[in-house]
């Protein structure tokens, strides 16, 4: 019997199930109360990146004196993105035949810092390791030593940090590390299912 | 600058689309606290309303997330996160979800990291794909990918279904862009 997914059990566990939506009344009502509320002049938060060190101390200074209200200031552009994404692309190796894809950003979205940066590692992660599982021994070999460079470029999310800062923790560096040693044994259960589930 | 009719029929639309969903997450995690969650992350939108994307929902559980940790921090109210894994079903009616299952699933949600079970319930509960995962916790698509890669086998361990030679079900279906 195969083994339940376990997103499909969680599901079946959700405790909103069984929610009612709100009703109409009380839908109205917040939204009048809402609409009451005066709306602060707008203002341009894209900060130039000569100025983001400065705004992202602000934002910083922002969230911790007001909540939510400084979520997502120090975050990047798509433009900025594409144009890290383009940079790092320089100089992350991809095994023969692959190829770089565009990002697939949102050009309405807002992202954490080093994304691009984070956007070519996934691909590589994939490109090398899909490289692994369709290799011969030398080929193995080769596709090791590519995901190898590819995992010295991987930064760390310092503990406790927000997760607008990027980079793998801790505890993914490692399971890496693990499908590195697990594949340099030969074993790709690991790999084949990460190919599966994420590429 | 667009026309006050303009702002406040395009909050409508929003808050018309996704009240539900954010009530929904907000009731999820901390049902004590969701009437503040919802209130306070739509006046946040409705104040920023030239900030909301198109794809406005992870954006909103974005906000309604910092907006329930502020809350929490504010008083201090327990989390009922791993607590709340549903209601017991009536007999019959969900026999695969089991008192066991149930059990074992509140265990290993508890020893993942809040951010690997955030990545895990949005994706299962909220049903975000990858993308908006990662828009709502702020951080990249493929941190999430590992996250979400990581917190199932986990949870699939703990269910004592580790069998590796079986993928992951769902593997396929779930990698939404």
């Amino acid at each position: 019997m195969p083994a339940p997914d376990v997103l499909e059990l969680l599901r079946r566990t959700d405790p909103a199930r069984e929610l009612q939506p709100a009703s109409a009344d009380v839908r109205d009502r917040l939204r009048q109360a809402i609409l009451a509320e005066p709306v602060p002049a707008p203002s341009r938060r894209t900060p130039r990146r000569s100025t983001r060190l400065v705004l992202v101390a602000a934002a910083v200074a922002l969230f911790l004196s007001a909540g939510a209200w400084g979520v997502f200031s120090a975050l990047d552009s798509p433009e900025t993105v594409r144009s890290d994404f383009e940079d790092v692309t320089k100089t992350i190796p991809l095994p023969p035949g692959a190829t770089w894809k565009d990002p697939n950003l949102d050009e309405n979205g807002l992202y954490g810092q080093r994304a691009g940066l984070m956007h070519a590692l996934y691909q590589a992660e994939c490109a090398w390791w899909r490289y692994w599982d369709e290799g011969d021994a030398a080929q193995k070999a080769e596709a090791l030593a590519g995901f190898r460079q590819v995992r010295t470029l991987m930064p760390l999310h310092p503990d406790g940090a927000s997760e607008d800062v990027g980079g793998y923790d801790d505890s993914s560096l490692r399971f890496i590390d693990q499908m590195i040693a697990e594949a340099a044994r030969g074993d790709g259960t690991n790999v084949r299912q990460f190919l599966l589930a994420n590429c | 600058m667009p026309e006050p009719q303009d702002h406040e029929a395009r909050f409508n639309r929003l808050y018309e689309r996704h009240l539900d969903a954010v009530r929904a997450y907000a009731w999820r995690r901390a049902p004590g606290l969701a009437d503040e969650i919802v209130a306070e992350t739509f006046l946040i939108a409705w104040r920023r309303l030239p900030d909301v994307p198109d794809d406005a929902l992870p954006w909103l559980i974005g906000v309604a997330r910092n907006v329930r940790a502020n809350l929490h921090r504010s008083d201090r109210r327990q989390d009922a996160l791993v607590q709340r894994l549903g209601p017991e079903p009536a007999a019959g009616a969900d026999p695969l979800a089991s008192v066991d299952e149930r059990e074992a699933l509140r265990g290993a949600l508890a020893g993942l990291s809040e951010t690997d079970r955030e990545v895990l319930l949005l994706t299962a509960w909220d049903d975000l794909d990858r993308g908006q995962v990662a828009k709502a916790l702020g951080c990249s698509r493929a941190n999430v990918a590992v996250r979400l890669f990581r917190a199932r086998r986990r949870l699939q361990a703990a269910l004592g279904e580790n069998d590796s030679t079986h993928p992951i079900p769902g593997g396929v279906s779930d990698a939404r862009s």
